[in-house]
């Protein structure tokens, strides 16, 4: 009977400093769990964070909505890699960021082509590459540093995609000789604009209202005097009992979760008698709240601002066995393709819905007989893209819609061009696509694995409503320059 | 200066001027807020101390001193700090902000913040002026 009496007990005793009070030090108290040697550091960082939770707990019903309004800021992610820069192509509307450095993305499915195939393609920004090549300054490179790579270069990469099913035929293909080299199209994309990525002196300046608007609220924030003398002495003995605790022998030999349990026994025990006058409460809480806000809009200002990006594609399509039309001759290649697009990127202030324009058109390299010019296409695209919450350890996820529309001019003498049922295919038209699609981070953001479903009223070869399902995957290499500064 | 506990330095006045030094890292901007040094004695509150700091923008770098005060109270007296810093929703686990502190006679003591789970990150610093 004593056993579950001193069990209630405790459970009353402990009621006042809840779990989501004390998730705002998760990280911290991670930091400490994993430090083998118990670093002090990570254990000034818990007792200095102890007034988070101090204020978190224990408050009267009318502080109740701003302490729910400031636990919304928590951080329910701590990624490893840098911000998402990759993205695959298996996107009706392009994004506008490459990789800082290096990535890799596969996709298979096609969106307006006929025939799905697998791509894979390479993206390398060549001047991140040779700056993060410099001791100290890869992770630099890879946060997207201005200082870190100053050359208008690092704002240029290329992208070179492989199609791996060349090789290979499908019954569909029996026209069709595949060439047996797989480089399919080279791709140069140039950053005119991206205000997203600005840092140091280039950050101030451009969010220069937002910042002062922070820094006003936060310096608010650190003028109180937030620490009571009851906050103190909970804070030494914080400090005591987590450097006892690291001290002892068998901390090393602990599992990481035993040693998180017992730090969080720690703190709660502390913080739990720990009350604060209601006035310096509410003073705390309003100008914490205030800065968190303030806060939250600069980071969304940074988020939402532009970029803007041009590039150029060349595409090599495949070797024909019949003739096509009366244009290409069997065994000759069609002509090759030169695409010009710029996208631009914008978020929604105050929101987290970005928006994407694409336009492009594309042409032959040369005009052959039966052809009305190399003019052979227009496209425009528009997507918006909703940042979802971080999921922990995974990054966050994007849930985007897509609509695209494509001006075929003429017959679609380019890659994916396959001499089949030339009655039904060859017809120039307008095409119009929609498409949703959810991007899955994993490995802390580094990985990115995008689903998508299309439907279009037709394809550029079959004249028919086409649905379709789409799976890639892309890595951001980026994340394994993040090393030491 | 001897480190004497956790962030909390003992000095004495041939020491001061303190020179700190807070650098971002992994951040696109320093959005450290240095906090008044507040000089008390025996627990009671004497004078809070307005910090002149300089900022190096494109290094990431703010600086300040902390000197011995106009009115010093006889010693030994303490002098305390807050220094609240930002980061940012998006900011890698590595990210911190790295508060160095040099003594006029050359020691030099650190101490890092880590990314916390809510803005901000803080550290208390303690002189302990003998």
């Amino acid at each position: 009977m004593k056993a579950p009496l001193a069990f209630l007990c405790l459970m009353l005793s402990a009621a006042p400093v809840a779990a989501q009070e004390l998730s705002v030090l998760a990280p911290q108290i991670a930091d400490l769990a994993r430090s083998e040697t118990g670093d002090p550091d990570a254990v000034a960082n818990i007792r200095d964070a102890l007034w988070q939770v101090v204020y978190l707990s224990s408050l009267p019903s009318a502080g109740q909505a701003e302490v729910a309004e400031i636990l919304t800021f928590r951080r329910a992610d701590i990624q490893a890699g840098a911000g998402s820069g990759a993205s695959g192509t298996t996107s009706a509307v392009l994004n506008p960021l490459l990789p800082a450095i290096f990535g890799v993305a596969f996709e298979d499915g096609a969106i307006t082509r006929s025939v799905s195939g697998s791509t894979i393609s390479l993206k390398v920004a060549p001047a991140g590459l040779i700056c993060a090549a410099r001791p100290l300054a890869a992770a630099a490179v890879a946060r997207r540093d201005e200082d870190a790579c100053r050359t208008f270069w690092r704002r240029v990469g290329v992208t070179a995609s492989f199609d791996t099913t060349r090789g290979e035929k499908s019954t569909k293909l029996e026209d069709l000789q595949t060439l047996n080299n797989q480089l399919a199209a080279v791709t140069v994309r140039a950053e005119v604009l991206n205000l997203r990525t600005a840092s140091g002196a280039r950050y101030r300046r451009t969010f220069e209202t937002r910042f002062e608007s922070w820094k006003k609220a936060a310096t608010a924030l650190t003028a109180i005097d937030r620490e009571t003398p009851e906050i103190e002495k909970a804070k030494t003995q914080v400090a005591a009992k987590l450097l006892e605790l690291v001290q002892k022998p068998d901390w090393k030999g602990k599992a990481v979760d035993r040693r998180t349990a017992e730090i969080t026994a720690i703190v709660k025990e502390a913080a739990r008698p720990v009350t604060v006058p209601e006035v310096q409460a509410t003073a705390v809480r309003e100008a914490w709240l205030g800065a968190l806000r303030a806060d939250r809009e600069l980071q969304n200002a940074v988020a939402n601002a532009p970029v803007l990006t041009a590039e150029y594609a060349f595409e090599r399509p495949d070797l024909a066995t019949e003739p096509i039309g009366t244009v290409v001759p069997e065994g000759i290649r069609p002509p090759n393709l030169h695409s010009a697009r710029a996208i631009y990127a914008q978020g929604l202030m105050k929101t987290s819905l970005d928006f994407t324009a694409n336009a492009s058109f594309s042409w032959f390299s040369d005009v052959r007989p039966g052809m009305s010019g190399s003019f052979r296409d227009f496209k425009a695209g528009v997507a918006g893209t909703f940042r979802l919450r971080d999921l922990a350890n995974y990054g966050a996820p994007a849930l985007s819609f897509a609509a695209l529309y494509v001006y075929l001019h003429q017959e679609p003498l380019g890659l994916g061009l396959i001499a089949f049922n030339d009655a039904a295919i060859n017809k120039p038209g307008h095409i119009g696509v929609f498409q949703a699609k959810l991007e899955l981070p994993t490995a802390k953001n580094a990985m990115r694995i995008p689903l998508s479903f299309t439907y279009s009223n037709r394809t550029e070869l079959i004249n028919e409503t086409d649905v379709r399902g789409q799976i890639g995957i892309s890595f951001n290499l980026d994340a394994l320059f993040v090393e030491g500064k | 200066m001897t480190i004497v506990g956790l962030r909390t330095y003992s000095v004495t006045t041939a020491e001061l001027p303190l020179e700190i030094e807070v650098t971002a890292f992994r951040l696109p901007a320093n959005r450290a807020i240095v906090g008044h040094p507040r000089v008390s004695k025996d627990g009671v509150l004497l004078e809070r101390l307005e910090p002149v700091i300089e900022e190096d923008v494109a290094a990431f770098v703010i600086r300040y001193k902390i000197a011995l005060p106009g009115a010093a109270p006889p010693l030994p007296f303490d002098i305390s700090q807050t220094v609240d810093c930002w980061f940012n929703d998006s900011s890698p686990a590595d990210a911190k902000y790295q508060i160095a502190i040099k003594s006029k006679n050359g020691d030099e003591a650190i101490t890092n913040v880590r990314v916390p789970g809510l803005n901000p990150g803080t550290a208390n610093l303690a002189f302990q002026v003998k």
